[in-house]
Formats: structure tokens, C-alpha cells, sequence
């Protein structure tokens, strides 16, 4: 039932695709030089036709989204200005439409005051965004890498939490979208260079904490100069500085200021380059654990034992290492239960040349299921950032997007482009037996992107019931990418709030289609370096109507909402069910 | 009607086959190139030679003019092939490896060097492709079964993926990376029992064990056990393992340049064969005179080798322009600690390197090892307890330095905290045999002789723990209570 959608759409395409190959290989065999152009071969026939139209148009200079990420590079190669770029998709005055913040980077040599400064957008609900940066106090000027949402004085707006090189921000909201700078009095100015964050209620107690995932220790003084093989002067890889950084948990003590309790948790027994990072319940006891995906070192999976303390069991589970044993240079991660099991599993992308890893759970430990859906090989080509697994086509089934781009240099240049980093973005398509295969046109869009892409931010921005993607690329104009799916089914978003009025990070949804369970959490923090859409999205192809929706909400309660109908956007709220 | 229906659509799949054989060949497949060729013969050469290294510059002109010379001999086309791979110039590795199989095409090495400059970029298809042309040219070179079955299981085609490992187990015995293969497919078709039965036979040896318990971990998981799988994973490592493969050592061996006399550096750090580190660090240092962790690297090297003050001097001179480095600021620090009959003048300047140094990186648990190491070489015992203990907290898999700690409480006569640190230590590494001991000296200082007698039992079980602590502590317990005493040390 739930594939009829993309069936008939792909029965008709099929047709037309195998006639026209049919016709162009005659003319190719009558001169094998004229087919020189053709870039596909026969076999390849089949996936185009099914999957030939773009999914994703990018209007960012029609949306007024003007904003260019600055790395900040002149002549030498530092180390962060390859890694920076993030996002935030939320909804900053509780309009009910998705805002946008933009972390800028720009100058590592310049003092923060010449610095380009973060940006805020909002969106004024046709289509455009106007930058309402001047006056909002969100107009932070460190060296900026990424950024983390939530309400974490559960006053019910959502407040910012900044990732930079040097000291981090925390930017308190006053419900309108003007924020303060509360980093000193709430104690969370992490030094460190930190890359991904996420809020998080780690003791179940009602407020947020706050885990930041750290990266290498690195300044200006001790900024090492690498080269290619070839000796070119290139970025280095964090091997080079061998100087990870534990990350930090901070507990929030409920009255605005929060405590590192890092050691006492147990993140200083393990560590590693930490970049990507994503929470929730792997280990099904109830409360959330932490995984972070590190680069070039093993990734950690802080099993969380009593809301106090942590466990890194990521070599039991089998998580720290992909299925040839080999610590991966771990970039963005996300986590879903993407075999509608009941339980979390995890997805971690990586470096060019290695296979992105799909971690199945299965109960006690994972494996490693990347090769048996389909991802072993289409991957391998680009080194992968923000990503997420997300139903983009609302056909029911997860598909997959990564924003793409090298971090040393290329000559294996794609098209005309310039930027010996940059590469084209991914788009997977999911099928119901759960395997994946690339979208054509290439990254799914009209045009093809060329670009040195590092956050992937995911989130309904027209509120039209399908997943659009904001992408931030490295000196460069942003991405986004509206959502034009070919044959989209049906759909049904939540968003999902507690009884402090602010989303229910952690709450797991679970909807009924029939015989079908589909379980999503309520999570903003994935990707990479990003913060995305928290309301949660499920694509029902052509099924209209719901037999049950409930809650799990942190503390273990089961809340059931009932039957709903397809293609709305609607609120679950605490106590408000039966 | 239909008869003629049916040739149109025979022609027309006929057309779509020899279309699609062609395009494996076409300009599309490669990868895109940094220079035109003028002929199909002449050697390929970058456009633009400038930002290169100029050693590799040397080497490039040099092996395209072997090519030019001899354009029929096959064997100058592939080393030069092997230069622009071993030195990371891909697409000009290809275009050559291309052209040497214009010339020689069941060449069965070129097409599996060729594979790996596929795979290189991260196109496994082709890389596929290539190698499954090295092993219709060669049955009998193991690491090309086994790398196809490598490939394949990535691909997702296992049942493939293992007939190429058997292939390689076939052709080799001994080689281990073909068991290891088996042993993956195993534990991916949910086979834990076969797999473990693989890992027992074959994978639990040499440098290949670490991997192997790694595996077994993963089968012990499969099957519920999961002590046994925390006991394999204990001996886990997670370095990149590198497999025999006499074709590919032999194309590394054409790197040229700076990266080479780095890779030969490290290599010959790693072995701690300092004396040849040494020259190779010193000629690199003279075309970067400003990179600090060469300067380190050659600083660490003289102090193996036990010439710190030729080391401390290298440092001295790179701190002129400096002086906030971390790195440079601690091993200064580190390579005065470490040189006897240190005046307090220098060590003195030593504490002031350490503190700078975590001026610049407050998380670093190895500065405050040495400002504690620094400390107590300046009879601050107070502060250096201070400093061990905070290396913990940074990093608590660092808990030598909590035992570092815990003796310096006994020195100072403070057995209580010292009691609390031991045990501290022992809590994060049940395994750490001189915690036991230390333990166990502070708890005879007690009068808890019981306990500090299993303490020393604990210590001796492990036999790890530093042998004249271990008598020093078994003699003042039995000194304090004489009956009862366990066996002495061995020696």
C-alpha cells in the first residue's frame, strides 16, 4: 500500500526511459565517439527512470537568503577554516515557522570585533526570510563552527547555544527572538575548540543539559603546516596534531546556571576529535545516552547507566569501529529507527574512500548493516558532513541526504567549478526493503551543487508537510533546497511539547499505519555542527489516515493521542491526551 | 508485425550492450586529468609543475623520460605510474596505467595498481572492475583476491565477496587477511560460531591478533556472551592494519620528497631508532626551519638518545620566535625534567615553560604530568600531588599518575588520602598492580595489615607491579606484622 505512489510514477518513467535508451544506442552504435557524452551506461537505466527528476529546487537568492559562510582563508591553511560552517532551523518567536541562524567564521587572525559576525533570519511565511541580525544580541563574532537549540530555562522559547574555536556562547531568548549573552552567569563557556552540540536531559529532572563534543586542541601558535603527497601546501588531518580534547557534559541546576560534571560522568576515560554528535536511547533503560562520532579516532557511545554517570560502550556495541575494524574519520551522525524495530540505530558519515557506516541495533550490540543496504560503495566518493534520514519523498520510506566537500585538496576537479574541495551533495533513495540507491540528477537538485558543503540542516520551512534542507557551504553562498519531490505522498508532522510549552526533547512518537509501527524521537541535534526542525515528521505515502498516534515521553509515560488524518501539522502536548 | 517488432527490440539491446562495454573505456570513466596528452604514447605530465615538491619534480621528469626514451617498454610506463600514485597525483596514475595497458593490456600488476587509484578516490565500481581484470590475468597473487573480496563485501555482494576470500586462503594458507574476510562474512550471515572457529584457527597470532580479538569480540556479542566479548575487546587495538602485499609495498617505495622522509621519520621514531631519525629530521628541518613539530621531533630524538641539552638547545632556538607555543613551551618542560643534575635555576624555568604551556591548553593531562614531574623535582611535593591528580581528572585512562600521587601521600606520611587515591586508581584499572601496592603500603602504615596483606596477593597475582616498590612494601609489612606473611616477590 504504502509504495503506490512511487510504483505508478515509476512504471510510467521506466517506459519512457527505456525507449529513449533504446533509440540513443542505436545512434550510439552507428559511431562509438558520439557516445562519449552519454554518462550513463545501460545497466543504469533503471535507477535513472525511477529516479530522474529532481527532488530539491535551491532558492536561496529567491527566498532572500543571502548569507556567505567565510572560512576566512588568505594564504595559509589553518586547520578550522576547513571544518566550519553551521546552522540552526527553529522557530525563534513561536510564529510557528522556522527561522534561521547562520554561524559565521570568518577571520582567525583578525580580533573578534572585525570579525564578520552569526546571522539571524527570519522567515516571514512567503517564502522569504529578511536578516534581522541588528539588534537581536545573536550577532556572536568568535570563529564560529556550530550551534545547538533548546529551551534550557524552559521559559518556552529556544534559546542558542554557540560552538566556536575559542570560548562558546550561550544566548538566552526572550520569546520575540532577542537574545542575551548568559554564557559567564550559566557556566558554559567551553574554551575548547567544539564542533557539535546538543541539549539534552540527561537526569530526567525537566530541564535541559548540555553536551558539547570537542575537537583538537588548536591555536594560532601551534597551527601545524601540511602538505599533500605530492607537497603541495594543504589542511591537515587531526593526526597531525594527535591533541583531541575530552568533550563536556554540562548538568543545567534548574536555576539558569549549569555545572561541568565531566569528570564525575565519566567522559574523561575516553576521547577522541569529536565532531558529529546525536542522543537518545540506544540501550532502551529509559534514558538517553550520547554518541559521538569522532574523526580519525574511535567513535564513543556513552551508555547512560543512572542519569549521573556514563560508560563509553561503543567497542561493546560494536560502534566504534566500522566492520573492517578501522577507526573511520567520523563526520556527521544521526540516529532513527530506520527498520521500524522499536529500537535507535545510528549512521555515522565519513572521509572519501570510506564507506559511510550504518549501525544496526539489536538489542545489546549493532551491526554494521552498511554494505547490505546499499551504502558500501555509493558513499565511498566524497567526504560526507551534515546528513540526516529523513522520508524526503513522503513515500514512507527513509531516504538519505549528505552535504559533500574534501577537507585536502583535489585535482580530481568536478565541472568547472574552482574550489578543489568542493563536490556534489548525495541524495539516497530508500525502498521498502530497505536498501538505498542514488537519486539522479546527482544531490537531487535541478542544477547541480558544486561546493565545499559542511552543515546539512533539515526542516519544513514552508510548513508544507515536506522536509526541505538549508546546507552551508565554505566561502560560498548557502544552499537551500526546497523540497519538489516527484509524486510526494501523504504526510503528518508533530510538533511535540511538555508541559513547559517547549519541545519534548527526547519523547518518542509512534504512529500506527495498519500493521506498521513507525517510532521517531523529537531530536534537534544531528548532523553536523547543526540544529534542526525538532517537530516530528513522518511520510505516509498513500495512506491517509492514522489509527494511532502516542507518546513516550521521557519519564517512561505513554501518552496515546488517538486517530488522525494525514497532511497537517499538529501539536502533541502533555497531559492533553488520554 | 511482431517479428519485425521483435528484431527492432534485439537491435536495439544489442546497440545498448556494445554501447555499454564502450562507455568502461571512454573519457567519462577516468578520472579527470591535470594535462593534455599529445599522443597516446607520450608519458603524461602535470601542467603545472611549481607546486610540487621539487625532489618529486626531479623524480617525475626523470621517469617520463625513461617512458619517452623506451615508449614500447611497458616496464617505464608502470613506474611511472607507481610515482604519480605513491605521490598522490591520481588521474595522472591513471591516464599512465591506462596507456601501459594500451600496450600490455593482461598486464595483471598494472591493472590491480590501477584499482587501487580507483579506490583511492572512492570509486569501488571501478575498482572492482579493475581488479576482477587482475585476477583473470593472475590467480595466484592472494592480495588480489583478498582486496576484491574487500571491495565486494563493501558492494554488498557477499556471497562474491566470499569466494574471493576463499580464493585467497586457496593461494595462501598463511595469509591471514583472507581468514579475516571469512571470518567478517561469517559474523555478517549471523554465523558467530563458524566465525569464532576461523578466529581460533587463524587470527590470534602475530601482529594480526589484535584484530583477531576484535572480531571475536564481535562474534561473543552475536551470541549474548558479553564478558567473554569484554575480554577480547581488552586486547583490541585500532590502528589501520595493513596487509602483506609485496606490489603495493613495492609502488610506495616510489615516493618522493618531503612526505616520504616524513613517513621514513616517523617510521623509524615508532621503532625508536632514533640515531636514523635523526639525520632524515635534520635535513627536513633545514628546508622548514619554522615547524615546530619537526623541531620537537629531532628535540625528543637527542633526548632518547641521551643528549638532552643538544635537544633542549633546538628548542631554545625555535621559543625565540615562539613563545606562546604549546607545544614547544612543554617539551621544553618535559626535556629539562628529563635531563639529570638539572640546576633549580632550570628547573625553575622549566615550571615556567609548563605553565605557559597550560596558558595555551588548560586540558592538556600531559602538561600538568610534567609541571607535577617538574614539582617534585623542585621538593614542591604538595604541588606535584596537586598536578598528578589533575592529570587524572583530565584524563582519567591516565591512572599511573594517580599512583604517582598516592606515593607521594605516603611520602608525606598522609596514608588516609593516600588509602583514597590507590583505591581511586584501582576502581578505574582493576589491573594497575602497583595501585596494590601502593595500597598496601599506605594501609600497613594504618595498621590495617589484613587488608594490605591481600592488597600485596592482589599485587603479585598480576605480576606487574615495579619489583622493589613490591619488597619495600612486603618487608615494612612484615616488619610491622611478621606472621602470616605471603610468599616474597619473585625476582
Amino acid at each position: 500500500m504504502l509504495r503506490r505512489v512511487k510504483t505508478d510514477t515509476s512504471k510510467n518513467s521506466l517506459f519512457a526511459s527505456l525507449s529513449v535508451t533504446a533509440i540513443g544506442a542505436v545512434i550510439c552504435a552507428a559511431g562509438l565517439w558520439a557516445c562519449e557524452g552519454e554518462k550513463q551506461s545501460a545497466p543504469v537505466a533503471e535507477t535513472l527512470a525511477t529516479k530522474s527528476q529532481p527532488w530539491f529546487e535551491e532558492i536561496s537568492d529567491r527566498a532572500n537568503l543571502k548569507f556567505a559562510h567565510e572560512s576566512g582563508h588568505v594564504e595559509r591553511n589553518y586547520f578550522p577554516e576547513i571544518m566550519a560552517g553551521g546552522a540552526a532551523l527553529f522557530d525563534m518567536d513561536g510564529d510557528g515557522d522556522l527561522d534561521i541562524y547562520l554561524v559565521q567564521s570568518s577571520s582567525l587572525t583578525n580580533p573578534p570585533e572585525e570579525r564578520a559576525p552569526n546571522r539571524l533570519y527570519k522567515n516571514q511565511g512567503d517564502g522569504t526570510f529578511i536578516d534581522v541580525t541588528q539588534g537581536s544580541g545573536a550577532d556572536d563574532r568568535g570563529y564560529g563552527m556550530g550551534v545547538a537549540t533548546g529551551d534550557y530555562d524552559n521559559d518556552g522559547d529556544v534559546d542558542l547555544y554557540i560552538t566556536n574555536v575559542q570560548e562558546n556562547v550561550l544566548l538566552a531568548n526572550d520569546g520575540t527572538g532577542i537574545f542575551t549573552d548568559v554564557t559567564s552567569q550559566a557556566g558554559v563557556g567551553n574554551t575548547s575548540w567544539s564542533t557539535s552540540a546538543a541539549f539534552v536531559d540527561i537526569d530526567l529532572d525537566g530541564d535541559l543539559d548540555l553536551f558539547v563534543a570537542n575537537y583538537v586542541h588548536w591555536n594560532l601558535n601551534d597551527d601545524v603546516a601540511c602538505r599533500s603527497n605530492s607537497g603541495e601546501l594543504d589542511y591537515c588531518s587531526p593526526n597531525s596534531y594527535d591533541a583531541p580534547i575530552p568533550d563536556v557534559l554540562y548538568l543545567n541546576n534548574g536555576d539558569g546556571t549549569f555545572t561541568d560534571i565531566s569528570l564525575q560522568a565519566g567522559f574523561r576515560s575516553a576521547f577522541g576529535n569529536g565532531l558529529g554528535v546525536v542522543c537518545g536511547d540506544v540501550d532502551g533503560n529509559g534514558l538517553p545516552d550520547i554518541f559521538v562520532a569522532n574523526d580519525q579516532m574511535p567513535n564513543q557511545l556513552w551508555i547512560n547507566i543512572d542519569g549521573k554517570s556514563f560508560e563509553d560502550q561503543a567497542m561493546l556495541y560494536g560502534c566504534a569501529v566500522d566492520q573492517n575494524g578501522d577507526a573511520k574519520a567520523g563526520m556527521g551522525t544521526t540516529a532513527i529507527d530506520y527498520d521500524d524495530d522499536g529500537d535507535l540505530d545510528l549512521f555515522v558519515v565519513n572521509l572519501q574512500s570510506e564507506p559511510d557506516t550504518l549501525y544496526r541495533n539489536q538489542g545489546s550490540y549493532f551491526t554494521d548493516d552498511t554494505s547490505a543496504v546499499g551504502l558500501g560503495s555509493i558513499s565511498q566518493r566524497y567526504t560526507r558532513f551534515g546528513t540526516s534520514i529523513t522520508d524526503f519523498d513522503n513515500d514512507g520510506w527513509l531516504d538519505i541526504f549528505t552535504a559533500n566537500g574534501r577537507v585536502t585538496s583535489s585535482t580530481d576537479l568536478q565541472g568547472e567549478q574552482q574550489d578543489a574541495y568542493a563536490e556534489l551533495n548525495l541524495l539516497l533513495s530508500g525502498d521498502a526493503a530497505g536498501r538505498f540507491t542514488q537519486v539522479t540528477p546527482a544531490g537531487g537538485t535541478v542544477e547541480k551543487i558544486i561546493k565545499t558543503s559542511r552543515a546539512a540542516v533539515f526542516g519544513d520551512i514552508d510548513n508544507d508537510g515536506s522536509i526541505d534542507i538549508l546546507v552551508v557551504n565554505r566561502d560560498a553562498q548557502v544552499s537551500l533546497l526546497h523540497n519538489i519531490a516527484p509524486g510526494k505522498g501523504d504526510w503528518i508532522i508533530f510538533r511535540v511539547v511538555d508541559e513547559h510549552n517547549r519541545d519534548a526533547i527526547g519523547a518518542t512518537v509512534q504512529i500506527s499505519l495498519g500493521q506498521r509501527r513507525i517510532s521517531r524521537e523529537v531530536r534537534s541535534a544531528y548532523s553536523y555542527c547543526a540544529a534542526n526542525d525538532p517537530r516530528v515528521h513522518f511520510g505516509l505515502g498513500s495512506i491517509s489516515q492514522i489509527t494511532e498516534v502516542s507518546v513516550r515521553w521521557i519519564d517512561g509515560t505513554v501518552e496515546s493521542f488517538g486517530q488522525f488524518t494525514a497532511n497537517q501539522i499538529t501539536t502533541l502536548k502533555r497531559n492533553r491526551g488520554l | 508485425m511482431k517479428k519485425a517488432f521483435t528484431i527492432s527490440i534485439a537491435l536495439g539491446a544489442g546497440a545498448i550492450i556494445i554501447a555499454a562495454g564502450a562507455l568502461w573505456l571512454t573519457k567519462d570513466d577516468k578520472l579527470p586529468s591535470t594535462t593534455a596528452t599529445p599522443s597516446p604514447l607520450s608519458p603524461p605530465v602535470p601542467d603545472d609543475l611549481s607546486k610540487y615538491d621539487p625532489a618529486l619534480v626531479d623524480v617525475i621528469h626523470q621517469a617520463a623520460q625513461r617512458v619517452r626514451d623506451i615508449p614500447n617498454d611497458s616496464e617505464m610506463r608502470l613506474q611511472l605510474g607507481m610515482v604519480y600514485e605513491a605521490n598522490g597525483i591520481y588521474p595522472l596514475a591513471e591516464q599512465t596505467y591506462r596507456q601501459h595497458l594500451d600496450l600490455n593490456p593482461e598486464d595483471a600488476r598494472v591493472w590491480y595498481r590501477l584499482a587501487i587509484v580507483y579506490e583511492k578516490v572512492g570509486r569501488l565500481e571501478k575498482s572492482i572492475q579493475a581488479i576482477g581484470h587482475a585476477a583473470e590475468f593472475n590467480n595466484k597473487y592472494a592480495p588480489i583476491q583478498w582486496r576484491l573480496g574487500l571491495w565486494l563485501f563493501d558492494a554488498g555482494r557477499i556471497d562474491e565477496a566470499y569466494n574471493a576470500f576463499a580464493r585467497a586462503t586457496e593461494i595462501d594458507l598463511e595469509e591471514p587477511a583472507g581468514w579475516y574476510g571469512l571470518a567478517r562474512i561469517a559474523l555478517a550471515r549471523n554465523q558467530p560460531q563458524h566465525a569464532i572457529e576461523i578466529i581460533d584457527a587463524h587470527l590470534l597470532q602475530g601482529n594480526v591478533a589484535p584484530r583477531g580479538y576484535q572480531l571475536l569480540g564481535r562474534a561473543h556479542s552475536l551470541l549474548g556472551n558479553s564478558e567473554k566479548a569484554k575480554a577480547a575487546f581488552a586486547h583490541t587495538t585500532t590502528g589501520k592494519l595493513h596487509w602483506r602485499d609485496p606490489w603495493t609495498t613495492e609502488a610506495m617505495t616510489f615516493q618522493t620528497g618531503v612526505t616520504a622522509k616524513r613517513t621514513l621519520a616517523a617510521r623509524y621514531i615508532l621503532q625508536r631508532n632514533f640515531q636514523k631519525a635523526i639525520p632524515i629530521l635534520e635535513d627536513l628541518i633545514k628546508d622548514k626551519p619554522e615547524e615546530l613539530t619537526l623541531l620537537s621531533q629531532l628535540s625528543s630524538a637527542y633526548i632518547e638518545i641521551g643528549q638532552p641539552r643538544r635537544g633542549k638547545a633546538i628548542l631554545d632556538e625555535a621559543w625565540q620566535t615562539n613563545r606562546d607555543s604549546f607545544q614547544i613551551n612543554y617539551a621544553l618542560a618535559k626535556v629539562i625534567v628529563r635531563t639529570p643534575n638539572v640546576s633549580q635555576q632550570e628547573l625553575d624555568q622549566a615550571l615556567m615553560y609548563v605553565n605557559r604551556a597550560i596558558d595555551s591548553n588548560s586540558s592538556s593531562s600531559l602538561a600538568f604530568t610534567a609541571k607535577a614531574m617538574i614539582q617534585f623535582r623542585r621538593n614542591r611535593p604538595d604541588s606535584s600531588i596537586t598536578a598528578f591528580k589533575h592529570a587524572f581528572e583530565l584524563d582519567s585512562r591516565r591512572t599511573d599518575q594517580l599512583v604517582n600521587a598516592g606515593f607521594l601521600e605516603c611520602n608525606l606520611k598522609l596514608y588516609s588520602d593516600a588509602c583514597v587515591t590507590f583505591e581511586t586508581a584501582i576502581s578505574h584499572s582493576p589491573n594497575l598492580a602497583d595501585a596494590y601496592v601502593g595500597s598496601a603500603k599506605a594501609l600497613t602504615e594504618l595498621g590495617k595489615y589484613d587488608e594490605a596483606r591481600s592488597a600485596l596477593l592482589r599485587a603479585q597475582e598480576l605480576g606487574s607491579a615495579n619489583r622493589s616498590r613490591l619488597a619495600d612494601a612486603l618487608n615494612r609489612l612484615n616488619q610491622l606484622q611478621p606472621t602470616g606473611a605471603p610468599n616474597a616477590p619473585p625476582r
